[in-house]
């Protein structure tokens, strides 16, 4: 006599589909697990039996086997206790009306039956709809992350007792019982995202729309550092990696937060797949279920290279993951461990970062924008030499932490001046750009962009490899020779000056200028790396 | 001085082995060299005497005599002396007559000085050119001035090779044609700092580089402080660029009052540190440069002595001074040919570096027109863009600047 359920589990990004078997026969009463279990599976035998006994079921004696197959797979994670609960309840007939072939179920027990909340819910719903289940049966504090998918019924419990009642009423009294989760006020409004007012399909949903585009900080709330803000509206609208350089307390961090904000919208497919992230690594929850606005995440300096690519015991996505398409900020840069900066190169490079532990191998995306920012030199103040004394070996060795991999791959870098104190209690209109029409140029900028490359396999200036420039991205004679002659008067490296086309073609797109310009190039060469880090 | 009987030639002669490696003994100075003459009649003598007669002579303290007893042991003078000559470095020791006069003057004279390219020219003005190693936009133009004018003038440029102030100055007047010594604090083979070696070459070739350590020496602190004394010994007047409040240029400058020195300084605003070195020694009765022009005529004119006629620094000077004349400054068709905008925002422009935030500010022009004009400037050599959207104003944009003030105030 077996009883089978359906579970789930998430290898990277994806849901993986896991049987949950039961069966009892007689022998030495035990309860046996078996599937190659991770030790918090192989404990859920102990939590499941207590969460049974508290809720009236004492189990017969016998021998009770339990199997999570596919067998050959490494199981881990808390997930398995409700379905192993239900698997053993199916066994002995608690179960009558009730069709588990067409039920996904997932949820931890607590001792006293109550049913505790998991991660990575978005991709097992996603997987189950695809596979044609009908409903998942998920903890209650899970469900609103689990509705965002349509054409699924989403179950939440919130005890085992409850679920065994609902087991225990014919198939229309269900309901009576537990109710399918409804999104309340409409489901993530799917196709308008991208137009119209940046609201739609964000706001008014409480418990989806807490994150709207336009955030707590505008660009307006930056006084001056007209360069700067230029700068990150480039970056913006070409995905190129920024660098920004000042001195301490200059607002280096005030931008880097607010560049989210003039980035394109997300689509529902972007949306859905840095939720799918954000749900793996369970940052998804009460407050967050689903992201709809871009991340933005700032590690700290001290942070560990795991935690910022990835790894961990379960090879988890690290925070590149998490800040794919949206912004990765390295504040004091410099002062990160060398060998942290130089992993980022491969997610940098790729887009994806690969995390292999001893039993997984997981590619998550690391579509990220990185935007750094850091001091000068030691002190800070350099060039201003009245108040930096900093000898050029140190400055170069400061600097030289950014090292030429890290730096090669980005592509522009401002610097952020210091603000007179005259100009923050001033009355000067700061840039004149908000942050609507800043996004909307942004916005404008990408859709050229998109067009441009459709068929290219790339989305962005900033990804045309240097042997393709040439063919989408056209200079006339005299902007070829003007940016000639800058490069040989400043002895500049061939990938700087690729980096120069690259960024002036963005900032033609910008302008919607169809051909780049003497200007547009002139522009990108003073978004170059300063002479002392390299060019 | 001058005592012992002998000379030392260029060519591998007998005593200049063991000269040199009197030289090597870091415990030996001046006043000892002096004093052995009396006990030991040639270098060889000293060297052949060994550990006892330099003992007995009682004019060694003990550390000097171990000193002595251990660069013995270590060094093989024969063999250095070889090694320098093939590697076409001079050395003149303070009994020769090519020795320069003027360091035979001050107290604590180097007993031989090792050198590459020419002696410098007797009877010829010489003005020192220090100054902070991170110095300011401001502080490099002036150098960079200084450097050109004085070697317009035919006057010879000293200095230590160092970053900022002293190499910037010593490459305008190598680059003016003109003649320029760097006194260095290692071996004068040891190119300190590495990024000099350009520099090196060019003073080695059309100037000279001089140490008083023997070839292959490394340099150390304590070095750079004895060759300043070097410096302000080989020069007339010292001229300080910028120095903070406490600076190692000061070193050079109490130098400089004991050898008998003068000493101007370039006058800088209260509130920048890099001024208050130079302020602190106009407090003390420092001389002043407002003109760099007049500075240059009035030291020729105070420090010509007889002319022995040096042909290098004759030519050069000669040359120079045609440079200057012809090649000074834009012309007149270079300055109408800029925009009103151009000379607003060249009026504009600081002496320090820039960024763009700040020309904004200043011009009150948007952000687009005034990267158009930066650029514009850009293309003409007056401004440099450094990256970063952070702008540096040239010498010539200086020049240009200083043009246009004068065209202003004559109309």
């Amino acid at each position: 006599m077996v009883y089978k359920v359906y579970s789930a589990t998430v290898g990277g990004v994806l849901g993986d589909l896991i049987t949950v078997e039961a069966d009892a026969s007689t022998g030495l009463p035990s309860l046996d697990m078996i599937g190659l279990l991770g030790s918090e599976v192989k404990e859920a035998g102990n939590r499941v039996k207590v969460a049974l006994k508290n809720n009236g079921v004492s189990l017969p004696a016998m021998r009770i086997t339990v199997n999570l197959s596919p067998a050959d797979e490494h199981k881990e994670g808390s997930a398995f206790d409700l379905p192993i609960a239900v698997a053993i309840l199916g066994v002995f007939g608690y179960i009558k009306e009730f069709d588990s072939r067409t039920t996904l179920i997932i949820g931890e027990l607590a001792l006293d039956g109550e049913v505790m909340t998991v991660s990575g819910i978005l991709p097992i719903v996603i997987m189950a709809k695809n596979k044609g289940f009908k409903s998942v049966i998920l903890p209650v504090a899970n469900s609103a992350e689990g509705a965002l998918i349509e054409g699924i019924d989403i179950i939440p419990v919130s005890s085992l007792g409850e679920l065994m009642a609902y087991f225990s009423v014919p198939e229309q009294e269900r309901d009576e019982i537990i109710s399918p989760y409804k999104r309340v006020g409409g489901s993530y409004a799917r196709g308008d995202s991208g137009e119209g007012d940046n609201n739609s399909g964000c706001g008014g949903d409480s418990d989806v729309g807490d994150r709207s585009i336009e955030g707590d900080c505008n660009f307006d709330e930056v006084l001056g550092q007209e360069n700067a803000k230029r700068a990150a509206m480039i970056a913006a609208a070409g995905f190129h990696h920024l660098l920004l350089v000042g001195p301490p307390g200059t607002g280096k961090s005030l931008i880097a937060k607010r560049i989210p904000g003039i980035m394109p919208k997300l689509s529902y497919e972007e949306c859905l797949e840095i939720s799918s992230i954000y749900s793996v690594a369970g940052k998804l929850g009460k407050n967050l279920s689903f992201v709809t606005k871009r991340p933005f995440w700032s590690p700290h300096s001290a942070s560990s290279a795991p935690a910022i690519l990835g790894g961990g015991r379960n090879a988890s996505p690290g925070l590149v993951s998490l800040s794919h398409g949206g912004i990765l900020f390295l504040d004091e840069m410099a002062e990160f461990k060398k060998e942290t900066l130089d992993m980022l190169r491969q997610p940098m490079e790729d887009g994806v970062v690969t995390v292999s532990r001893a039993r997984h191998t997981y590619t998550y995306p690391a579509g990220f924008m990185l935007v750094g920012a850091t001091n000068p030199c030691p002190c800070g103040y350099y060039p201003d030499r009245s108040k930096c004394s900093c000898s050029m070996p140190q400055i170069l060795r400061y600097v030289g932490r950014i090292s030429g991999p890290i730096s090669d791959r980005i592509d522009i870098c401002a610097e952020v001046s210091r603000i007179d104190v005259r100009e923050l209690y001033g009355d000067k209109a700061a840039g004149g750009l908000t942050d609507r029409e800043m996004r909307e140029k942004v916005e404008r900028a990408v859709n050229i962009q998109r067009d441009r490359y459709r068929r290219a396999g790339f989305l962005f200036n900033s990804q045309v490899p240097a042997g393709k420039i040439n063919e989408y991205i056209h200079l006339g004679r005299e902007e070829q020779s003007f940016l000639h002659s800058i490069y040989q008067t400043k002895n500049l490296s061939m990938r700087s000056f690729y980096k120069t086309i690259r960024v002036a073609r963005t900032i033609a797109d910008l302008e919607g200028s169809e051909t780049v310009e003497i200007k547009h190039l002139g522009e990108a060469s003073c978004f170059r790396l300063p002479d002392y880090m390299g060019g | 001085m001058g005592i012992f009987k002998y000379s030392v030639n260029k060519e591998l002669n007998e005593q200049m082995p063991y000269l040199m490696w009197i030289c090597g003994v870091e415990q030996i100075g001046i006043k000892t060299y002096t004093r052995l003459q009396t006990c030991f009649s040639s270098p060889k003598e000293l060297y052949m005497a060994g550990e006892d007669r330099w003992v007995k002579s009682g004019v060694f303290s003990k550390k000097q005599v171990e000193a002595l007893a251990l660069y013995k042991e270590t060094a093989c003078p024969q063999k250095m002396c070889e090694n320098m000559l093939s590697n076409g470095i001079g050395m003149v020791s303070v009994d020769e007559a090519a020795y320069p006069d003027r360091l035979r003057e001050i107290p604590a004279s180097p007993i031989a000085i090792f050198y590459k390219g020419t002696l410098p020219p007797k009877g010829h003005p010489s003005v020192a050119v220090i100054g902070a190693r991170a110095c300011t936009n401001y502080g490099i133009i002036v150098a960079k001035k200084l450097g050109e004018a004085l070697a317009a003038h035919g006057v010879s440029v000293i200095s230590g090779m160092a970053r900022g102030i002293d190499s910037e100055s010593q490459w305008a007047a190598v680059l003016a044609g003109g003649y320029s010594v760097a006194v260095l604090g290692g071996g004068v083979d040891v190119v300190y700092p590495k990024e000099s070696v350009r520099l090196y070459e060019a003073l080695a070739e059309k100037g000279c580089v001089m140490s008083e350590h023997v070839p292959g020496t490394m340099p150390k602190g304590v070095f750079f402080a004895q060759r300043n004394r070097i410096i302000s010994g080989l020069s007339d007047v010292i001229c300080v660029v910028e120095a903070r409040e406490k600076s190692g240029t000061m070193i050079t400058i109490d130098a400089a009052l004991e050898q008998g020195r003068e000493v101007y300084v370039i006058p800088g605003r209260i509130t920048d540190a890099l001024s208050l070195g130079c302020l602190e020694m106009i407090k003390q009765g420092a001389g002043i440069i407002t003109n760099i022009d007049e500075f240059a005529e009035e030291t020729v004119r105070c420090y010509s002595y007889e002319k022995s006629g040096n042909d290098i620094t004759e030519a050069s000077n000669i040359l120079g001074k045609t440079l200057y004349k012809e090649e000074k400054g834009p012309g007149i068709d270079f300055l109408s040919g800029l925009s009103d905008e151009e000379k607003k925002m060249i009026g504009v422009l600081p002496l320090e570096s820039f960024n763009i935030d700040e020309i904004i500010e200043r011009t009150g022009y948007d952000y687009g027109k005034t990267i158009l004009l930066l650029m514009r400037l850009e293309t003409a050599k007056i401004v440099d863009n450094t990256g970063g959207g952070r702008f540096l104003i040239t010498d010539f944009g200086v020049t240009v600047f200083e043009k246009l003030r004068k065209i202003f105030l004559a109309s």
